[in-house]
């Protein structure tokens, strides 16, 4: 535990550093997910109505794709920050010393994500929050704290499955970090982020049911559209929850394979 | 020129060699794109009635198709230079005494393929999940006259991004940003006439908003909010206009970079 709040310390340095001392990407970070929600929002109305998605949907677009927005951010620096971590150290010349360091590979990988994730908090306080009390004052305020807690565990329940794929994608070599520019937004289609997985036809709502963040999307969807009730909203949590301890083996062993391979291959300095 | 023009050879084979033929850039390229363009067409469906699905199939290849222009000139042209940088080659190229601009040269040819092949891909997925859209060439002038104008203006403007990254060494999400609300603010995702008067106004005061609406309206997909022929007028010479200044912007940056060294490439 020890080793583990240590690697999130120095994560913790190192990103923050890197965002006060370039404000631009703090600024940056809290302006993305309103220019995102307003691009889906100018696409959807240029394309039809808000009465037609209210009808199809059951909320207000405006609440949705926010919700949409956020947990896009949140958990979408999850997976940047896992899959892309092993090019960055690559460009800046710090691999050889991380691979050659004796701090446990899936530790480190697991405090990676832990910096940007708490930004993204900061972040429901700067959009959600805000968004959700101007549409439905106290009752938004209650529902938008819901889905920052909610997306709390969708970027944690991430974590396993993000590195399991990136790291295991690199020990492959080659254009891995191609495959990865794939991968990420399937991600985000098989979490049902724009487009309700309910909605969906009941085998692909299965399939994407493996993925433990897409459970977590479906109950903060849930939420703002009001079919909330307490057992569609508690089996799907827990189900992520199982599923993320599931895929911790395949985590370990896709790190444990990526360090094996760069130790015996060596690293393009 | 006959220097820069056997530069930008150079350069064009070692892309195609790099991009087209020793790698597989193109293919993963097609499918993250394919992937990324259901993941914003998709949701449009939720919008609108069945009877109006041909309209919003003609928008969406049309405002898809713009967003891919802007995103080839911020990410092939603009990030060309922030690229050579990571690799340590931009101080090769200057100290060679070669012009920047082979690089840019070089690199379209490429461009242009990949945002052809693209573009048939983007066909097919909206085809696929809203519907086949049914453009029109309603004026083939007006047509030709904004695609020039729309190459220029996205020259000009990689050519201001792409200097303001050598000297700065701003980082990738800002870029990112620009080139969401840049086409978003300017027309490129919509008709103007969707848009709130303000930044209807705001559109017309760039250069980006004419090409996009000319080539709009010679699709038939919808009326420019001015006439066709000022659009195609004033659109062409503010383009030409913009191409100048940022030729002469990045000839300041880059002496700038050969007084001060270049930036160094941030984390993100």
């Amino acid at each position: 535990m020890r080793a583990f709040l240590g690697l999130v310390k120095a994560e913790m340095l190192l990103v923050y550093a890197e965002v006060f001392r370039r404000k631009s990407i703090l600024f940056m970070s809290i302006l993305w997910p309103y220019v995102m929600t307003a691009f889906m929002l100018a696409l959807g109305y240029a394309a039809g109505s808000p009465e037609v998605f209210l009808r199809r949907v059951g909320a207000s677009p405006v609440l949705f794709l926010a919700t949409a927005s956020y947990v896009l951010f949140s958990t979408l620096t999850v997976v940047d920050d896992v899959m892309w971590r092993p090019v960055y150290d690559e460009n800046a010349g710090a691999l050889p010393y991380i691979v050659s360091s004796p701090i446990s590979t899936v530790l480190h990988y697991a405090a990676i994500p832990v910096p940007r994730f708490t930004l993204s908090l900061v972040l429901g306080a700067t959009f959600l929050l805000p968004v959700f009390t101007l549409q439905e004052g106290l009752d938004g305020l209650l529902s938008g704290l819901i889905v920052v807690a909610i997306s709390v565990v969708a970027a944690l329940t991430f974590i396993p499955v993000a590195v399991a794929v990136g790291l295991g994608l690199y020990s492959l070599g080659g254009e891995s970090w191609r495959a990865i520019n794939v991968i990420r937004p399937l991600f985000l289609v098989a979490m049902g982020v724009y487009y309700p997985r309910w909605m969906l036809s009941k085998v692909a709502y299965a399939l994407t049911a493996l993925l433990p963040p897409a459970n977590c999307v479906e109950v903060a969807q849930r939420v703002v559209v009001g079919l909330g009730k307490l057992n569609e909203v508690l089996l799907p949590l827990t189900l992520a929850v199982v599923l993320a301890i599931l895929q911790m083996y395949p985590m370990r062993r896709s790190a444990r394979r990526w360090e094996v391979t760069k130790l015996r291959e060596g690293v393009r300095v | 020129m006959k220097n820069l023009l056997k530069a930008s050879l150079a350069v064009l084979r070692a892309y195609f060699t790099a991009e087209l033929v020793r790698s597989r850039g193109l293919v993963y390229g097609l499918l993250s794109l394919a992937v990324w363009i259901s993941i914003f067409v998709v949701p449009m469906t939720l919008f609108s009635e069945e009877e109006a699905m041909e309209g919003v199939a003609k928008g969406a290849l049309v405002g898809v198709a713009m967003f891919l222009a802007y995103s080839t000139a911020t990410w092939d042209w603009a990030m060309l230079l922030r690229w050579l940088v990571q690799l340590g080659v931009l101080e090769y190229v200057l100290a060679s005494g070669s012009s920047i601009l082979s690089h840019f040269i070089g690199t379209i040819p490429v461009s242009l393929a990949w945002y052809s092949i693209a573009l048939c891909l983007v066909y097919a997925v909206i085809s696929l999940f809203v519907g086949p859209p049914k453009l029109v060439l309603l004026d083939p002038v007006v047509l030709a006259i904004g695609v020039t104008t729309l190459l220029l203006v996205l020259l000009a403007y990689s050519l201001i991004v792409g200097g303001a990254l050598l000297t700065s060494g701003t980082s990738g999400p800002i870029v990112e940003l620009i080139s969401w609300i840049l086409p978003l603010a300017t027309g490129g995702f919509l008709p103007l006439r969707y848009m709130p008067r303000q930044l209807q106004l705001l559109a017309y005061l760039t250069p980006f908003s004419y090409p996009a609406e000319l080539i709009r309206y010679s699709l038939g997909v919808s009326e420019p909010l001015v006439d066709t022929w000022v659009a195609a007028t004033v659109g062409l010479t503010y383009a030409t206009a913009f191409l100048v200044v940022s030729l002469v912007f990045l000839r300041v940056q880059l002496r700038k970079v050969l007084k001060e060294g270049v930036k160094s490439v941030a984390l993100f």
